[in-house]
Parts: C-alpha cells; structure tokens; sequence
C-alpha cells in the first residue's frame, strides 16, 4: 500500500515539477499564447494595466505576432478607451497585413474612434484590394461606411453619391427588403443637412417602409416638416417617435451611439419647445 | 463609493449600464458646462475611467490624455479639470444587470475629443 502511495506522490511531484520546468522556467510558445490570452480577459474585467502588462510581454517573447493576433488585443484595448495600446496594435497589424486588416481598422475608426479621415484611408485602401468586389466592413457595406465618413466631415454631396452607389450595390440581385433602414435613413440626414427637406422626407419615408418602428425616421421627418411650417405634420412625426421610443424602438448599438441616434429626453425637449 | 458583493467589475456593454437621458443627457451636460480653451495644448482625447455600483453611484476616477494621434500627452490643465469635474457630476447612472437581472457593478468610460480647445465628440455612448 505504502509503495503505491509513493509512487502516486512521485508521479504528482513529476508532473508539478515538470509544469514549474516549463512554464515558470523555460516557458514556451504556448505559455505566451496562453499568457496574452489572459491578458485580455483580465482587461474584460476591467484591470487594465495588469491586462496588458501580460499582452506586451507576450508580444516581446513571442518571436512572431501575427496581424490576427494585434488585432485581436487591440479590440478590448479599444472597448476599454486604451486608445493608444489600440492603435499601436492596429496600426502594426494593418501595415503587417493591410488586407486582412484595412477593412475592420476603417470601420473601428468610423464608429469607435470618429476619426473620419483615417478610416477613409484605410477604407479606401481595403476597397482598391477588390475593385470589382463591394466588401463589406462590419455589417456596413463599404460604400455606406465610406459616405458616413463624408457625411460627418460635411462632405455632402460627396456622400451622396457614395450612399446612392451604396444603394445600387445593395440591391444587385436583391430586392429592396435587403437593405438596411440605416442606408436610407442616412441618405435622408445627409439630404436634410443640404436643407432638400423635401427629399430628406422622402427617404425617410423609405425608411419607415423598411422599419416602421424607426423613431430617429419619424423624428427627423417631423423636424423637416416644421422646417418646411407644416407644423400639424411635424407634431405628428415628432409624436409618433416619441411613443415609439418610449416603447423602445430605436437604432442603437451595444458599444457606441450611433450617427444621429435619438433620445427620448431630445424628442420630449423639441416637443416642449414647439 | 463601494463596489457590491465581492467587488467584481463588468464592461459596460456587457451589463447594459445606462445614464438617465443617454448620451443626449452626456452631452448637454458638457455642452452647458464645458469653457473652450483658447491657449496651451488644445487639441487631444481626454479618457476617463471610472467605476459605478449596483446601487448607480460613480467613483474610482482614473484618467489618460492622448494627442489626436492616440500618442500619451499632458493637455491644458484647465481641459482636464473640466472634463474630469463635468464626469464627477454625471450622477443619473442606471446601473447595469446581471443575467438574473439584479444590479451589479459596471466599469465605464467616456473619452472627450476637444480640438482647438472646443469639444468636438463624445464618446463611446
């Protein structure tokens, strides 16, 4: 009985001095991998400097980093405002491989980082990859994503026509139930901030033929109804988003607020103020 | 203010932390209480970090300031302070849930874009 005892302990003792050997010692690939992988859990709960303490010395002693693998720790680096540990990874992984990379990075800087005219570099750069091809970054359509860049630097009419070519290519091959309400919603702002509130009204008319609980739609459409003195229309409009949004409905997203998002205290303030 | 329970934090995106009035309400507070800056370094993100609890009370302040080309910098004190104060004053938090939908705690943060001493953005949400 003795004997089997000590050969468990023994056998124990082994494996432990064997993990101690590798991983406190020698410490190998895997550790590294292992270690940056942690690294950016423990950045999910919030401990920030720890998290990428483990990430950076993973990066020195792992010979090669891979662009998937930069990318990859810059993303909770960018959910957590490490703007610069974000863009230090982005920018290594994207000039390792600005294929696979450009079109996330034009993306994250659209929405995350509201930097309009990087995200158009490397847009642009990830759309001259495939020409002949309308990629798709996040869940936006190139072209879309693109004209978002012109919208917000005031590029009007250079937005329109990226959103309209956007529009043409969502609906090769499909019908119009393919698009997303966003498309013409924006096509709509952009056409009510050149003060065409008649065909911003049009569009996000369209835009509630796709999404009839759209409260930003009805919200904006009632604005330009008041910009146009059709008062009785703009209550309507500016009352038919309010009960929408109270109910809920509204565009928004998780992780950031989006292009024009509306609020319910904002509608209720403009009502107020009629 | 203390963290709930053993202390453990959240993302904000993870347990649908909200403020009372969302960025609308964010951004009317700075843009009602915000002074541009005219001189010093003006231009640049000030992020800042901070905590809520399950109870939606804000602390645990921690603060980066980065140029426009996400490099470290210092700013002009005067942004920084006020950035930092019109945050500190944010006190309309909903704090975020848990699956079983009791309220926990949540780490947020909102990054401030000033360039040439105004505000240009707010962010994340």
């Amino acid at each position: 009985m003795k004997k089997w005892i000590k050969r468990i302990l023994f056998t124990l003792l082994s494996i432990i001095f064997v993990l101690i050997l590798l991983f406190v010692t020698i410490k190998p690939r895997a550790y590294y991998i292992i270690n940056y992988a942690i690294g950016a859990q423990l950045q999910w709960f919030g401990y920030e400097e720890e998290g990428n303490e483990m990430i950076e010395t993973s990066i020195k002693n792992l010979e090669k980093f891979s662009a998937s693998q930069y990318h990859l720790v810059s993303i909770q680096n960018t959910k957590n405002g490490n703007f610069n540990k974000a863009i230090e990874y982005l920018d290594k992984a994207s000039e390792l491989e600005p294929k696979e990379v450009d079109g996330y990075y034009g993306w994250v800087l659209l929405y995350y980082y509201r930097d309009y005219e990087k995200a158009l570099f490397h847009l642009n750069r990830y759309d001259s990859f495939t020409p002949d091809f309308d990629d798709y970054v996040g869940d936006d359509n190139i072209l879309y994503a693109k004209a978002l860049c012109y919208k917000e630097m005031g590029q009007y009419y250079k937005a329109l026509e990226l959103f309209n070519e956007a529009i043409e290519s969502e609906l090769k091959g499909h019908d119009e139930s393919w698009i997303s309400h966003q498309l013409y919603f924006q096509k709509g702002r952009t056409l009510h901030l050149l003060g065409e509130q008649n065909k911003a009204i049009e569009y996000y008319d369209n835009t509630i033929r796709l999404w009839g609980k759209s409260s930003e739609a009805f919200y904006y459409k009632g604005l330009a109804y008041i910009e146009l003195n059709n008062a009785q229309a703009g209550y309507e409009n500016l009352n038919k988003a309010l009960v929408l949004i109270k109910k809920g409905y509204k565009t928004s997203d998780n992780y950031v607020a989006l292009f024009d998002e509306v609020y319910q205290a904002e509608i209720e303030k403009t009502i107020n103020e009629l | 203010m203390e963290l709930c329970g053993l202390g453990i934090l959240k993302p904000y995106y993870f347990t649908g932390l909200e403020y009372n009035g969302g960025m609308y309400a964010i951004k009317e507070k700075y843009i009602n209480e915000y002074i541009p800056v005219k001189n010093g370094i003006n231009s640049g993100i000030v992020k800042i970090r901070f905590d809520i609890n399950c109870k939606g009370e804000a602390g645990n302040y921690e603060f980066e300031t980065y140029n426009l080309k996400y490099e470290p910098t210092t700013l002009n004190d005067s942004i920084v302070n006020q950035t930092i104060s019109i945050a500190k004053e944010l006190d309309n938090w909903i704090p975020g849930t848990n699956d079983e939908n009791e309220n926990i705690n949540s780490f947020k943060f909102i990054a401030i874009k000033i360039s040439n001493g105004d505000i240009k953005e707010i962010l994340p949400k």
